[in-house]
């Protein structure tokens, strides 16, 4: 009986992962697009992050329009928190304190030490964000650095932490 | 009456209908199956709720993993299901369709593309599907497969409830069966006892109306021949001087008068039957006073011999009633003897003889023919004789059984063919004295001493008779014929005492006369003559004296030395 039930799970394990390369085949800018626009799901930001009731949710890419151009394609038309989700592409020396998530690759932007924005780095930043995008055996997978999020006063979900690659205090 | 009564009681009308019990039965068998349908839909619906909630719980606890493309996390999420056994299989799939990670131990692999939608039973499986929400993102899909029980196993848990609702039914169906038989039964019942005591009023009715046409028959015949005795016997008294001879048919003819005096007194007797009067007597004292009558009821060949131990118990019975049962015994003592013989009547006081209870026995034993043992058997059986057609009723005997059972006693009969019958009666001794009317007196002549006597009757030749009586005994007799002339006789000629007929003509009887003669003479002896039985009655509750007509110079005497012992 139990023989038989270790075979059936062997095979359920075989199904469940055949997908698996179809996946291998989405670029890593695709998939870090789909990651940031998913991120906002498992955070919660503090009361004021937002100008007004009726601001969009910002998420701004610096410099990465490989990244932004999926990105907006995917956020197309999309809400997150009740609020029209915008993709802004922006150069060096622009304000990005209104904006919700900033993904700074490995760049820099001047941003407030406590404003409430969940930053995303690449990994080799020169000074990582809330989360830092890292590769394992060829996934895109993420860092989360608590310490900051604290300091944003961003609330991140334990289910994000569950999956994050590691979580720094 | 009581019994049928009480028992009606207990008939319960609506349960007396077999159809009634069986509809309960089903009714209750229904109602069985609906409440396991019904416990069988809530178990479905639990198992559909409870799969629904595993599979919510799994997407809410896979969302993150399923989000960041985490296989590992998602695969130990879904993982954690498959210790449920009756999970069959589960699966997460990402937005696009496509499974994302998942078991399927067995009944079949997971959908390859998409999961399908939620809740559905196919093959005895439930499906559920559950959507992966994170905020307002939707992720993906949930999918668990569970085995639902087989009906077999789930009617198994319903087996034991099942026999137990059946065995009910049954019962129910059994005993409503079973009253409905009962009070079937019991109505035959009833209607078999109202039959039977239509059937013994008919028989008493046709006991007493058949007596009455053999007696009125017999009394025809018998007065018949003794009118012809007498008058025949008068006829050759007025040919005839010589004086032996004229003495000789003077018996003759007295004797004939007698018998019809007999006869008419039995049918008195007889009239009176339907009123049954109790009376404490003495069973020696009344049965040497039917000596005379039994003499003259049987033939010259047969004896009665009398053997009656002294200091008998008093009983209590109808005194006429004991009179006609002991002639009626002896009558067939009488004919079971043919050719003559001796008749023995004893009586013997039995302690405890009665359940316990003191009794007085009287034997009257024969040594006549006997009876074989079949017809003693039938013997007390109303209608039954062994007499030939006319000669006999079949209602002695049966009469003599009714009269011992009426008072508290018994009767039976020992017999062997060829050696004599003795029939018992066993009567109840009485505790209390003797009623003043039973005790007889002695007969002896009373000297009248040429005492005035009025004689009220309205009949010329029975007056005519009484007063010859009168004087006969000593006395002198002045005859009025109409209650109200006997008044005005009693005043003017204020008498010593009055014989006075109770049923005359006119505006007063002789009951009202005599009344109107004690206001005024408080004292003076009375004593009423009557041949009807319920005149006689109201007298006796009025305390007077009573001559029954016909009655003979011995009988009167009595009767006034009743009268005037009393107000001496």
């Amino acid at each position: 009986m139990r023989g038989r039930r270790l075979q059936l799970w062997g095979l359920g394990l075989t199904l469940a992962l055949a997908p698996a390369p179809a996946l291998a085949q989405v670029s890593e800018a695709a998939v870090k697009a789909a990651y940031l626009y998913k991120m906002a799901a498992f955070v919660t930001w503090p009361p004021g992050a937002f100008a007004s009731a009726s601001s969009p949710f910002r998420i701004c890419v610096l410099n990465r329009t490989d990244v932004a151009g999926p990105l907006s394609e995917l956020t197309r038309g999309a809400q997150t928190w009740g609020r029209q989700v915008v993709v802004s592409v922006i150069g060096g020396g622009q304000d990005v304190n209104q904006c919700q998530i900033l993904f700074l690759g490995d760049g820099r932007a001047p941003l407030g030490e406590s404003a409430p924005v969940l930053t995303v780095t690449d990994r080799g930043a020169a000074s990582p964000g809330v989360v830092e995008f890292t590769m394992q055996q060829s996934h895109v997978r993420f860092v989360i650095h608590r310490g900051q999020a604290d300091a944003r006063r961003l609330q991140i979900s334990s289910k994000l932490l569950a999956v994050a690659a590691a979580v720094v205090p | 009456m009581a019994v049928r009564t009480s028992l009606r009681r207990f008939e319960l009308p609506f349960l007396g209908k077999a159809w009634i019990a069986a509809v309960f039965a089903v009714v209750l068998l229904l109602l069985g199956v609906a409440i396991a349908l019904a416990n069988e839909r809530a178990a479905a619906n639990e198992q559909s709720r409870r799969a629904t909630v595993q599979a919510e719980i799994l997407a809410g606890s896979v969302s993150a993993a399923l989000a960041f493309d985490d296989k590992p996390t998602a695969q130990e999420y879904v993982r954690a299901l498959h210790a449920s056994p009756e999970i069959e299989a589960a699966g997460i799939f990402s937005q696009d369709g496509t499974l994302f990670a998942g078991f399927a131990t067995s009944g079949g692999p997971l959908p390859s593309h998409g999961a399908p939608q939620s809740p559905q039973v196919h093959n005895g499986r439930l499906s559920v599907a559950v959507p992966v929400v994170q905020g307002s993102l939707q992720l993906g899909t949930v999918y668990i497969r569970t085995i639902v029980e087989p009906w077999t196993r789930r009617a198994s848990r319903y087996v034991v409830s099942g026999i137990l609702l059946t065995l009910a039914a049954l019962l129910i169906a059994v005993l409503g069966s079973a009253y409905s038989a009962a009070s079937e039964a019991y109505k035959e019942l009833q209607r078999e006892t109202d039959a039977r005591e239509r059937a013994e009023t008919a028989l008493r009715q046709a006991q007493k109306m058949e007596a009455m046409g053999q007696l009125t028959g017999g009394v025809a015949h018998d007065f018949n021949n003794l009118l012809m005795a007498a008058s025949s016997g008068v006829e050759l008294l007025q040919r005839s001087d010589d004086p032996k001879r004229r003495a000789r048919l003077v018996l003759g003819i007295k004797d004939a008068l007698d018998r019809g005096a007999k006869l008419t007194q039995q049918l008195l007797t007889f009239a009176r039957r339907t009123q049954v009067k109790p009376e404490v007597i003495d069973v020696g004292i009344r049965l040497s006073g039917i000596r005379d009558l039994l003499d003259r009821s049987l033939r010259e060949d047969v004896h009665v011999e009398f053997n009656l131990d002294e200091d008998l118990w008093p009983i209590e019975v109808d005194a006429a009633q004991f009179d006609i049962a002991i002639v009626n015994v002896a009558v067939n003592a009488r004919d079971a003897m043919p050719k003559g013989g001796e008749i023995d009547i004893e009586a013997k006081n039995l302690a405890g003889a009665l359940d316990g209870e003191d009794a007085v026995e009287i034997r009257v034993v024969d040594h006549g023919t006997g009876m074989e043992p079949e017809t003693v058997e039938k013997a007390f059986e109303p209608f039954f004789t062994t007499k030939g057609v006319g000669r006999g009723t079949g209602l002695g005997l049966s009469q003599v059984y009714g009269f011992a059972r009426a008072a508290g006693g018994m009767a039976h009969i020992e017999s062997k063919p060829g050696e004599g019958t003795t029939v018992y009666l066993v009567l109840p001794r009485c505790m209390r004295a003797l009623t003043q009317e039973t005790r007889r007196t002695a007969a002896k002549m009373p000297d009248l001493k040429n005492e005035k006597l009025l004689v009220v009757e309205d009949d010329d030749q029975i007056a005519d008779m009484l007063q010859q009586m009168v004087s006969e005994l000593g006395g002198r007799a002045i005859r009025a014929s109409t209650a109200k002339e006997g008044l005005q006789l009693f005043e003017k000629e204020s008498p010593h005492g009055i014989i006075s007929d109770m049923v005359m003509p006119g505006e007063w009887d002789g009951l009202e006369l005599v009344r109107q003669v004690r206001r005024r003479k408080g004292d003076v002896p009375v004593l009423l003559m009557t041949g009807y039985s319920s005149a006689a009655a109201k007298a006796r509750e009025e305390g007077y004296t009573l001559l029954e007509k016909p009655f003979n110079l011995e009988q009167l005497a009595r009767g006034l030395s009743e009268v005037f012992g009393q107000s001496a």
